[in-house]
Order: C-alpha cells, then sequence, then structure tokens
C-alpha cells in the first residue's frame, strides 16, 4: 500500500467532517458536531499513518528522511497541522464553525496534491542544504503556525460577515464578537509558533550558509508577515482595537502567509526554492 | 520636545513602524537586491534606474532610511518600555494591596452579595473561594470590615518587558555584526591555499592564516540530484599544518572566530579529454585523449582533430568542448561537442566521453561578534512569549461589611485574561458558597 492512497482517502474524510460541522452549526445540533469531530479523527489518524508510512517507505529506498521535503509533502502536512489546531480549538471554543473553518482548509489542500494530478508525489532524496536536524523543528512550527493564521483568517472573514450582514443565516451564527475574540486567540498562539519558526531558521540558516539573516525573499516575507501580525497584537493589547479593522489585519495577514509559503517559491526567486 | 516624545513613547508609533517596516521589506522583494548596474538599465531603463538608485533600492535592507526605521524601532521600544516598566514590575513584584475601596467600583468584574450567615461562616466561605480562584488569601480588618485579596501569575507581567528587551538584543546583535563582522567567499582550487577572503561589500580581507583545499568531490542520488558537497581541507598556519577537516553543506568549519561553510563550486582546470571517434567509411573506431590545442592524426591518416576550447557548463547543457577537424585544402570544420552526444562531421563520428577535473571549492567565509546577542535575545523572546501567552496575572479582593443580619459581600476581580471565564467560574463559586 502507498501513502498517497491513505491522502486520498483522508481528502474524502475531511470533507464529509466539513459537511458534518456545518450542518451542526447550522441546524444547531451538539451530537452531530461531537460526531464531525470524532469524523476528523478518524481522519487525522488516516494522515498521520501516512505520513509515518511515507517516512518508511523514503528508508525502504535508501534514502530516509522525515516526509517534510518537497511541495507535496509540504501541503500534506501543512492539512495535518490544520487538522492538529482543529482538535485544540475545537475544544476551547466550542462552536461547531471553527471546525468548519479548519476541516474546509485542510479537505482543499488535501484535494489540490492527491486530485489535480499536477502536483509530484514521488518521493525523493534529500538534498544537502535539507540534510539537518533543524528540519523538522522548523518546519512543523512553521507549519502550525500557518494552520493558526488560516483560522485566525476565517475568524477575520466571519468577523465581516456578521458585523455587515444581517439575515436568518447569520443569525445562527456566533456573535461578531465572538470572532473577533477567535481571530486574536489563534493569532496570539500563531505568533509565537511563527516566531519560534523564524528563530529555528535562523539558526539553521547560520550553520548551512553562514548567516543567520541574508535578507532571502523566503526570510523576508515570513518577516513581514511577523510584522503584521505583531501590529495586530499591538493594537489590540497596547491600543484596545476591535472591530472592523483588526479583522482586516488578520485576512492580510494570512495573505502575507500564503504569500510566504508559496507566492515566494512560486513569483519570486531564492534560496528556499525547495519549498 | 514634550510632543516629540509623546510620539516616541506612543504604541501608534509601533504599529505604523511595524506596517511601514512590512511595506518596505515587500518592496525589496519585488526589486530584485544586489545585481550588477547594466541589468537594472535592462530592467527599468536609465531614467527609473537612477530614480531608485537614489533611494537605494537595489541594496533597500541596507539603506540609510531603512536602518533608520529599524532605529526608530529601537527608540520606540526604549522610550514605550521606559514609561512602562516601573509600574509593570511593581504590580510583578509587590504584594496586592487591599482596603482600597475604590477597586469595588472599578475592576472589570464586580459582584455583591448578602448572606444572612454568620460572619466568622462568611469569612471562612470567603477564605475558601479566594483560594480556589487564586491562591491563599490575605486577610485584613479596618473599620470594622473584613478584607480579602489574593492574586497569581503576577510574574507573567514581565513577559512583556523580556519581549521587548530580547528585541533590543537583537537589534543591538545585528548592528554589532554589521559594525564589526564581514562575510565574503573564498575559492580555492583543489592542491592550492590561500588567506585572501573576497568580501561581499567589495574589496579583499586576509585572515591570519593560509586554508587550503586537498579534494573536492560532488556525489548524486540515482535520479540526478545533488547528495553530498565535500571539501577537504587543511589549514597552515605559521608554516606548519595545523588541522584538517572537512566541510559539507551544514556541516561548517569553525576556527580562530571564523566559520567556513561550503557554498559553491566549480571546475577550475578540466585536462585529459576523451573522445571516442568512429570512422563510417572503414567502421573503425578508437578512443582519443586530447589535450588542449594539440592536434591529432586520425587512423585515415589524413585528417587531423584538435579540441580548441572547453566550456565546464555550455548554457546550462552541461560540458562542452569545441573540436576543430583540419582537412588538407579544406576550411577548417569547427563544431561543438557535448557529453554523451555523438555528431557526424566529416565521415567520422565524434562523441566527447569524459575528462579529468581539477575542482575549486568555493567557501563562505565570515565572522559575526554579533551572534551570542542575537541566540540570547532569541531565548528571551520565546520566555518573553511564552510567558505573555500563557501566564494570567489574576487578582481578586473580597470585601465584608457586617450589618444587621449577617453581612454584605462586595467581590472585585481583575481577571487578566478570559474575564468570560473567570465571571463564569466566580458565578459558580459564589452559588456554592453563598447559595445565591
Amino acid at each position: 500500500m502507498d501513502d498517497t492512497f491513505l491522502i486520498s482517502i483522508t481528502t474524502f474524510v475531511y470533507f464529509a467532517a466539513a459537511l458534518f460541522f456545518l450542518i451542526a452549526v447550522v441546524w444547531e445540533r451538539r451530537g452531530i458536531q461531537r460526531f464531525a469531530t470524532a469524523v476528523v479523527a478518524a481522519g487525522f489518524i488516516l494522515h498521520t499513518a501516512a505520513i509515518i508510512l511515507r517516512w518508511v517507505l523514503s528508508y525502504r529506498l535508501g534514502i530516509g528522511h522525515a516526509p517534510l521535503s518537497n511541495f507535496y509533502e509540504s501541503m500534506v502536512f501543512f492539512s495535518w497541522s490544520l487538522a492538529c489546531v482543529l482538535f485544540f480549538a475545537q475544544r476551547r471554543f466550542g462552536n461547531g464553525l471553527v471546525g468548519t473553518i479548519l476541516s474546509l482548509f485542510a479537505f482543499f489542500i488535501l484535494a489540490y496534491v492527491s486530485l489535480s494530478g499536477r502536483v509530484d508525489a514521488r518521493i525523493q532524496p534529500l538534498i544537502p542544504a535539507l540534510q539537518s536536524n533543524w528540519l523538522i523543528s522548523h518546519v512543523v512550527s512553521a507549519f502550525l503556525a500557518y494552520a493558526c493564521f488560516a483560522l485566525s483568517f476565517g475568524a477575520g472573514v466571519f468577523y465581516l460577515i456578521t458585523a455587515k450582514v444581517k439575515g436568518r443565516l447569520t443569525e445562527r451564527l456566533p456573535s461578531p464578537d465572538f470572532f473577533d475574540d477567535l481571530a486574536y486567540r489563534t493569532i496570539s498562539v500563531g505568533f509565537l509558533l511563527l516566531t519560534i519558526g523564524i528563530m529555528t531558521g535562523a539558526v539553521w540558516a547560520d550553520t548551512a550558509w553562514g548567516r543567520y539573516w541574508g535578507w532571502d525573499p523566503k526570510e523576508t516575507w515570513s518577516l513581514i508577515t511577523w510584522f503584521l501580525y505583531g501590529a495586530y497584537l499591538h493594537a489590540r493589547l497596547v491600543r484596545g482595537w476591535r472591530g472592523t479593522g483588526m479583522a482586516v489585519i488578520s485576512i492580510l495577514g494570512f495573505v502575507a502567509v500564503i504569500f510566504t509559503y508559496l507566492g515566494v517559491n512560486y513569483i519570486l526567486s531564492g534560496l528556499h526554492s525547495y519549498m | 520636545m514634550r510632543t516629540v516624545y509623546k510620539i516616541l513613547a506612543s504604541a501608534r508609533l509601533a504599529i505604523f513602524l511595524f506596517l511601514l517596516l512590512a511595506a518596505t521589506s515587500l518592496v525589496g522583494t519585488l526589486i530584485q537586491q544586489g545585481l550588477p548596474r547594466e541589468r537594472y538599465m535592462d530592467l527599468y531603463g536609465p531614467g527609473l534606474t537612477s530614480i531608485l538608485a537614489w533611494f537605494d533600492a537595489f541594496d533597500l535592507y541596507h539603506s540609510w532610511w531603512f536602518t533608520a526605521l529599524l532605529f526608530f524601532l529601537a527608540v520606540n521600544v526604549v522610550v514605550c518600555n521606559a514609561r512602562r516598566i516601573p509600574r509593570i514590575v511593581r504590580q510583578a513584584l509587590s504584594p496586592l494591596q487591599n482596603g482600597d475601596d475604590s477597586i469595588f467600583r472599578s475592576a472589570p468584574v464586580r459582584r455583591t452579595l448578602e448572606s444572612t450567615r454568620p460572619i466568622d461562616e462568611i469569612r471562612t466561605k470567603a477564605r475558601r473561594l479566594l483560594h480556589s480562584l487564586g491562591g491563599e488569601p490575605a486577610v485584613t480588618a479596618r473599620e470594622g470590615r473584613i478584607y480579602l485579596t489574593t492574586q497569581r501569575g503576577r510574574y507573567s507581567r514581565l513577559g512583556t518587558v523580556a519581549i521587548h528587551g530580547s528585541i533590543l538584543l537583537i537589534l543591538a546583535g545585528g548592528l554589532i555584526g554589521a559594525i564589526w563582522g564581514f562575510a565574503g567567499q573564498m575559492m580555492i582550487t583543489e592542491g592550492t591555499r590561500t588567506n585572501t577572503v573576497n568580501l561581499y561589500d567589495g574589496g579583499t580581507k586576509t585572515i591570519p592564516f593560509e586554508i587550503g583545499c586537498d579534494d573536492f568531490s560532488v556525489t548524486f542520488y540515482e535520479n540526478g540530484m545533488p547528495k553530498e558537497y565535500r571539501s577537504d581541507m587543511t589549514i597552515f598556519e605559521r608554516g606548519g599544518t595545523v588541522l584538517s577537516a572537512t566541510i559539507r553543506v551544514n556541516d561548517p568549519l569553525r576556527y580562530r572566530g571564523l566559520k567556513f561553510c561550503q557554498a559553491t563550486y566549480g571546475i577550475a582546470e578540466a585536462s585529459d579529454f576523451t573522445v571516442a571517434v568512429h570512422d563510417t567509411t572503414t567502421g573503425q573506431e578508437q578512443v582519443l585523449t586530447l589535450g588542449l590545442m594539440k592536434k591529432t592524426l586520425l587512423p585515415s591518416g589524413e585528417v587531423s582533430f584538435a579540441a580548441a576550447r572547453f566550456i565546464p557548463d555550455f548554457q546550462g547543457r552541461g560540458p562542452a568542448l569545441l573540436g576543430v577537424l583540419l582537412r588538407p585544402g579544406q576550411p577548417h570544420d569547427i563544431f561543438w561537442l557535448f557529453r554523451g552526444e555523438p555528431v557526424e562531421h566529416g565521415g567520422h563520428t565524434f562523441e566527447f566521453q569524459d575528462f579529468t577535473a581539477r575542482f575549486y571549492t568555493g567557501i563562505q567565509v565570515g565572522s559575526d561578534p554579533g551572534v551570542p546577542l542575537v541566540w540570547a535575545g532569541f531565548i528571551l523572546l520565546l520566555l518573553g512569549l511564552t510567558v505573555s501567552l500563557f501566564g494570567v496575572h489574576r487578582r481578586l479582593w473580597v470585601r465584608i461589611t457586617p450589618a444587621a443580619e449577617g453581612a454584605e459581600i462586595a467581590i472585585a476581580a481583575d481577571p487578566g485574561k478570559n474575564k468570560q471565564g473567570l465571571e463564569t467560574r466566580l458565578d459558580e463559586a459564589c452559588r456554592e458558597a453563598f447559595m445565591v
């Protein structure tokens, strides 16, 4: 059996979970929400198994390394991080919309890598620059941060929807304050993780390239993202800002995250071209 | 002067600087940094190039104005925190004061209850309630009233001090590195040694010892991806060998405060080019080993062949050899031979098979005395963020005012974070203790 097969099953499981979460929100059923969480858990087990299997397979090929080394593997891990954050966030915030946002993200990412046929899923050996003990901590912290920011992006969007649109459907959704708070809390955790990601990257760059910071596009974009969320946290904690402006920053922040992750590789050139 | 101080001390300036640094950093990723001047002329034309050059847009992150923005950020951090730190430290280190009645009107969370139980019982219950929410309370009595106070997590207030201190450490480390550090490359051909570094800023620097490359090798995986770049190096000092070490990517050599990292490689010299020549009429085949510019007579006895030039990588197509076919009474036939690709010329098939290369290794050399400060800043930043994120400074006050029958109980709380959570727990605890 092949790990990509497990990933395609996981894709459908996450899609089902997203549907159940949505049903739970619209019809306000706690039981369905618990069931949806269980569905994500099942998907998460499959997903984890796929990652471990790929890890094992790479050793069988004689090029053993953690499956965090190319675009396919990073997308699979991004999706895994989203599911991971889902459990914590669902527990902490309770509302099924949190699960809907995260499982939809997790689904779309897996759907792109496993169904579009455009992503090379072959296991490849590790190029010299990636042969480092820092690989795992750097990638794990960065993607967990991205996953938190995906949720804060969703929270920002739903803040704008619930604050600006009044209708029968938005009545079923939590209040704008809930989304404001959700964005703030996930950004706080994401900011810590992003900081860890940048730091581990800097320490790694110091051994690999002889400098901890070189204004390479990926480094610079991670700093741009850090500045944006830093501005968000100061605005919130020191100035007490809330509402529309903050929702807009949490959306812009995620645009910067996506650019850090993908835009730098596809639009700009730099040292991180392998991801 | 007061307005300048007020601006420098404001969090608004911090937010503004963050957004401005984000925006300007973004510009630096759109304009490629550090290209030769002619490339910019091609890209932007002379007019725009000179405007961009005036703004230092081609070395934006080291420009005077970007440095000035970072400097303002540092000043902002210092002034902002100088104003706030005394209060923060006081709150973090001093025990909670009680007895100021205004807190029962101003605290973010307030409750007033009445109980008809005896005063001693009320006091015990209030003590237990505070104990469950914030730890053992301090109890005082004044003007016939009983005051109980408790707090927990007060040290988490120091998180913000650590965070802002760490930013200053990192900026200071960067500044020290920029002033007293250097970075450059050494190109060392196998079998040679040097003590000259070509600095990235231009110019050269002589280091106090020599470093030589004994051997460079690159290995590939089966699919052609690079597996390892490896330079076997020796350091020479005062005429003798000091140490031998291998430098790989992610495995640098450190010596006398300098760090040597594997950065690049190339072919310094190539010789012994082997070319297989197949005579299409006679079917004879011969493998020639050639040097550059030395002609060899082919077996037919009439035609000679010579290699005129070698290029290690011809426009991304790999190593190429310029072949010249010399035929008496005819013009020379000149053609490029790519490794492993046979071509036919003048009744012969030529295939460039292999060559012996002498590599050079490109070693990045640098020293950065600011690095320890940056690492210290990283650790402090991590501690500060963790404490600020997960720590909560919660403060609670209770005042018991005896009434004709029982007492009035006023509760005030500053939850620090998660006001709703504390309110829920407080109301539950009140219900349990006083059955209201």
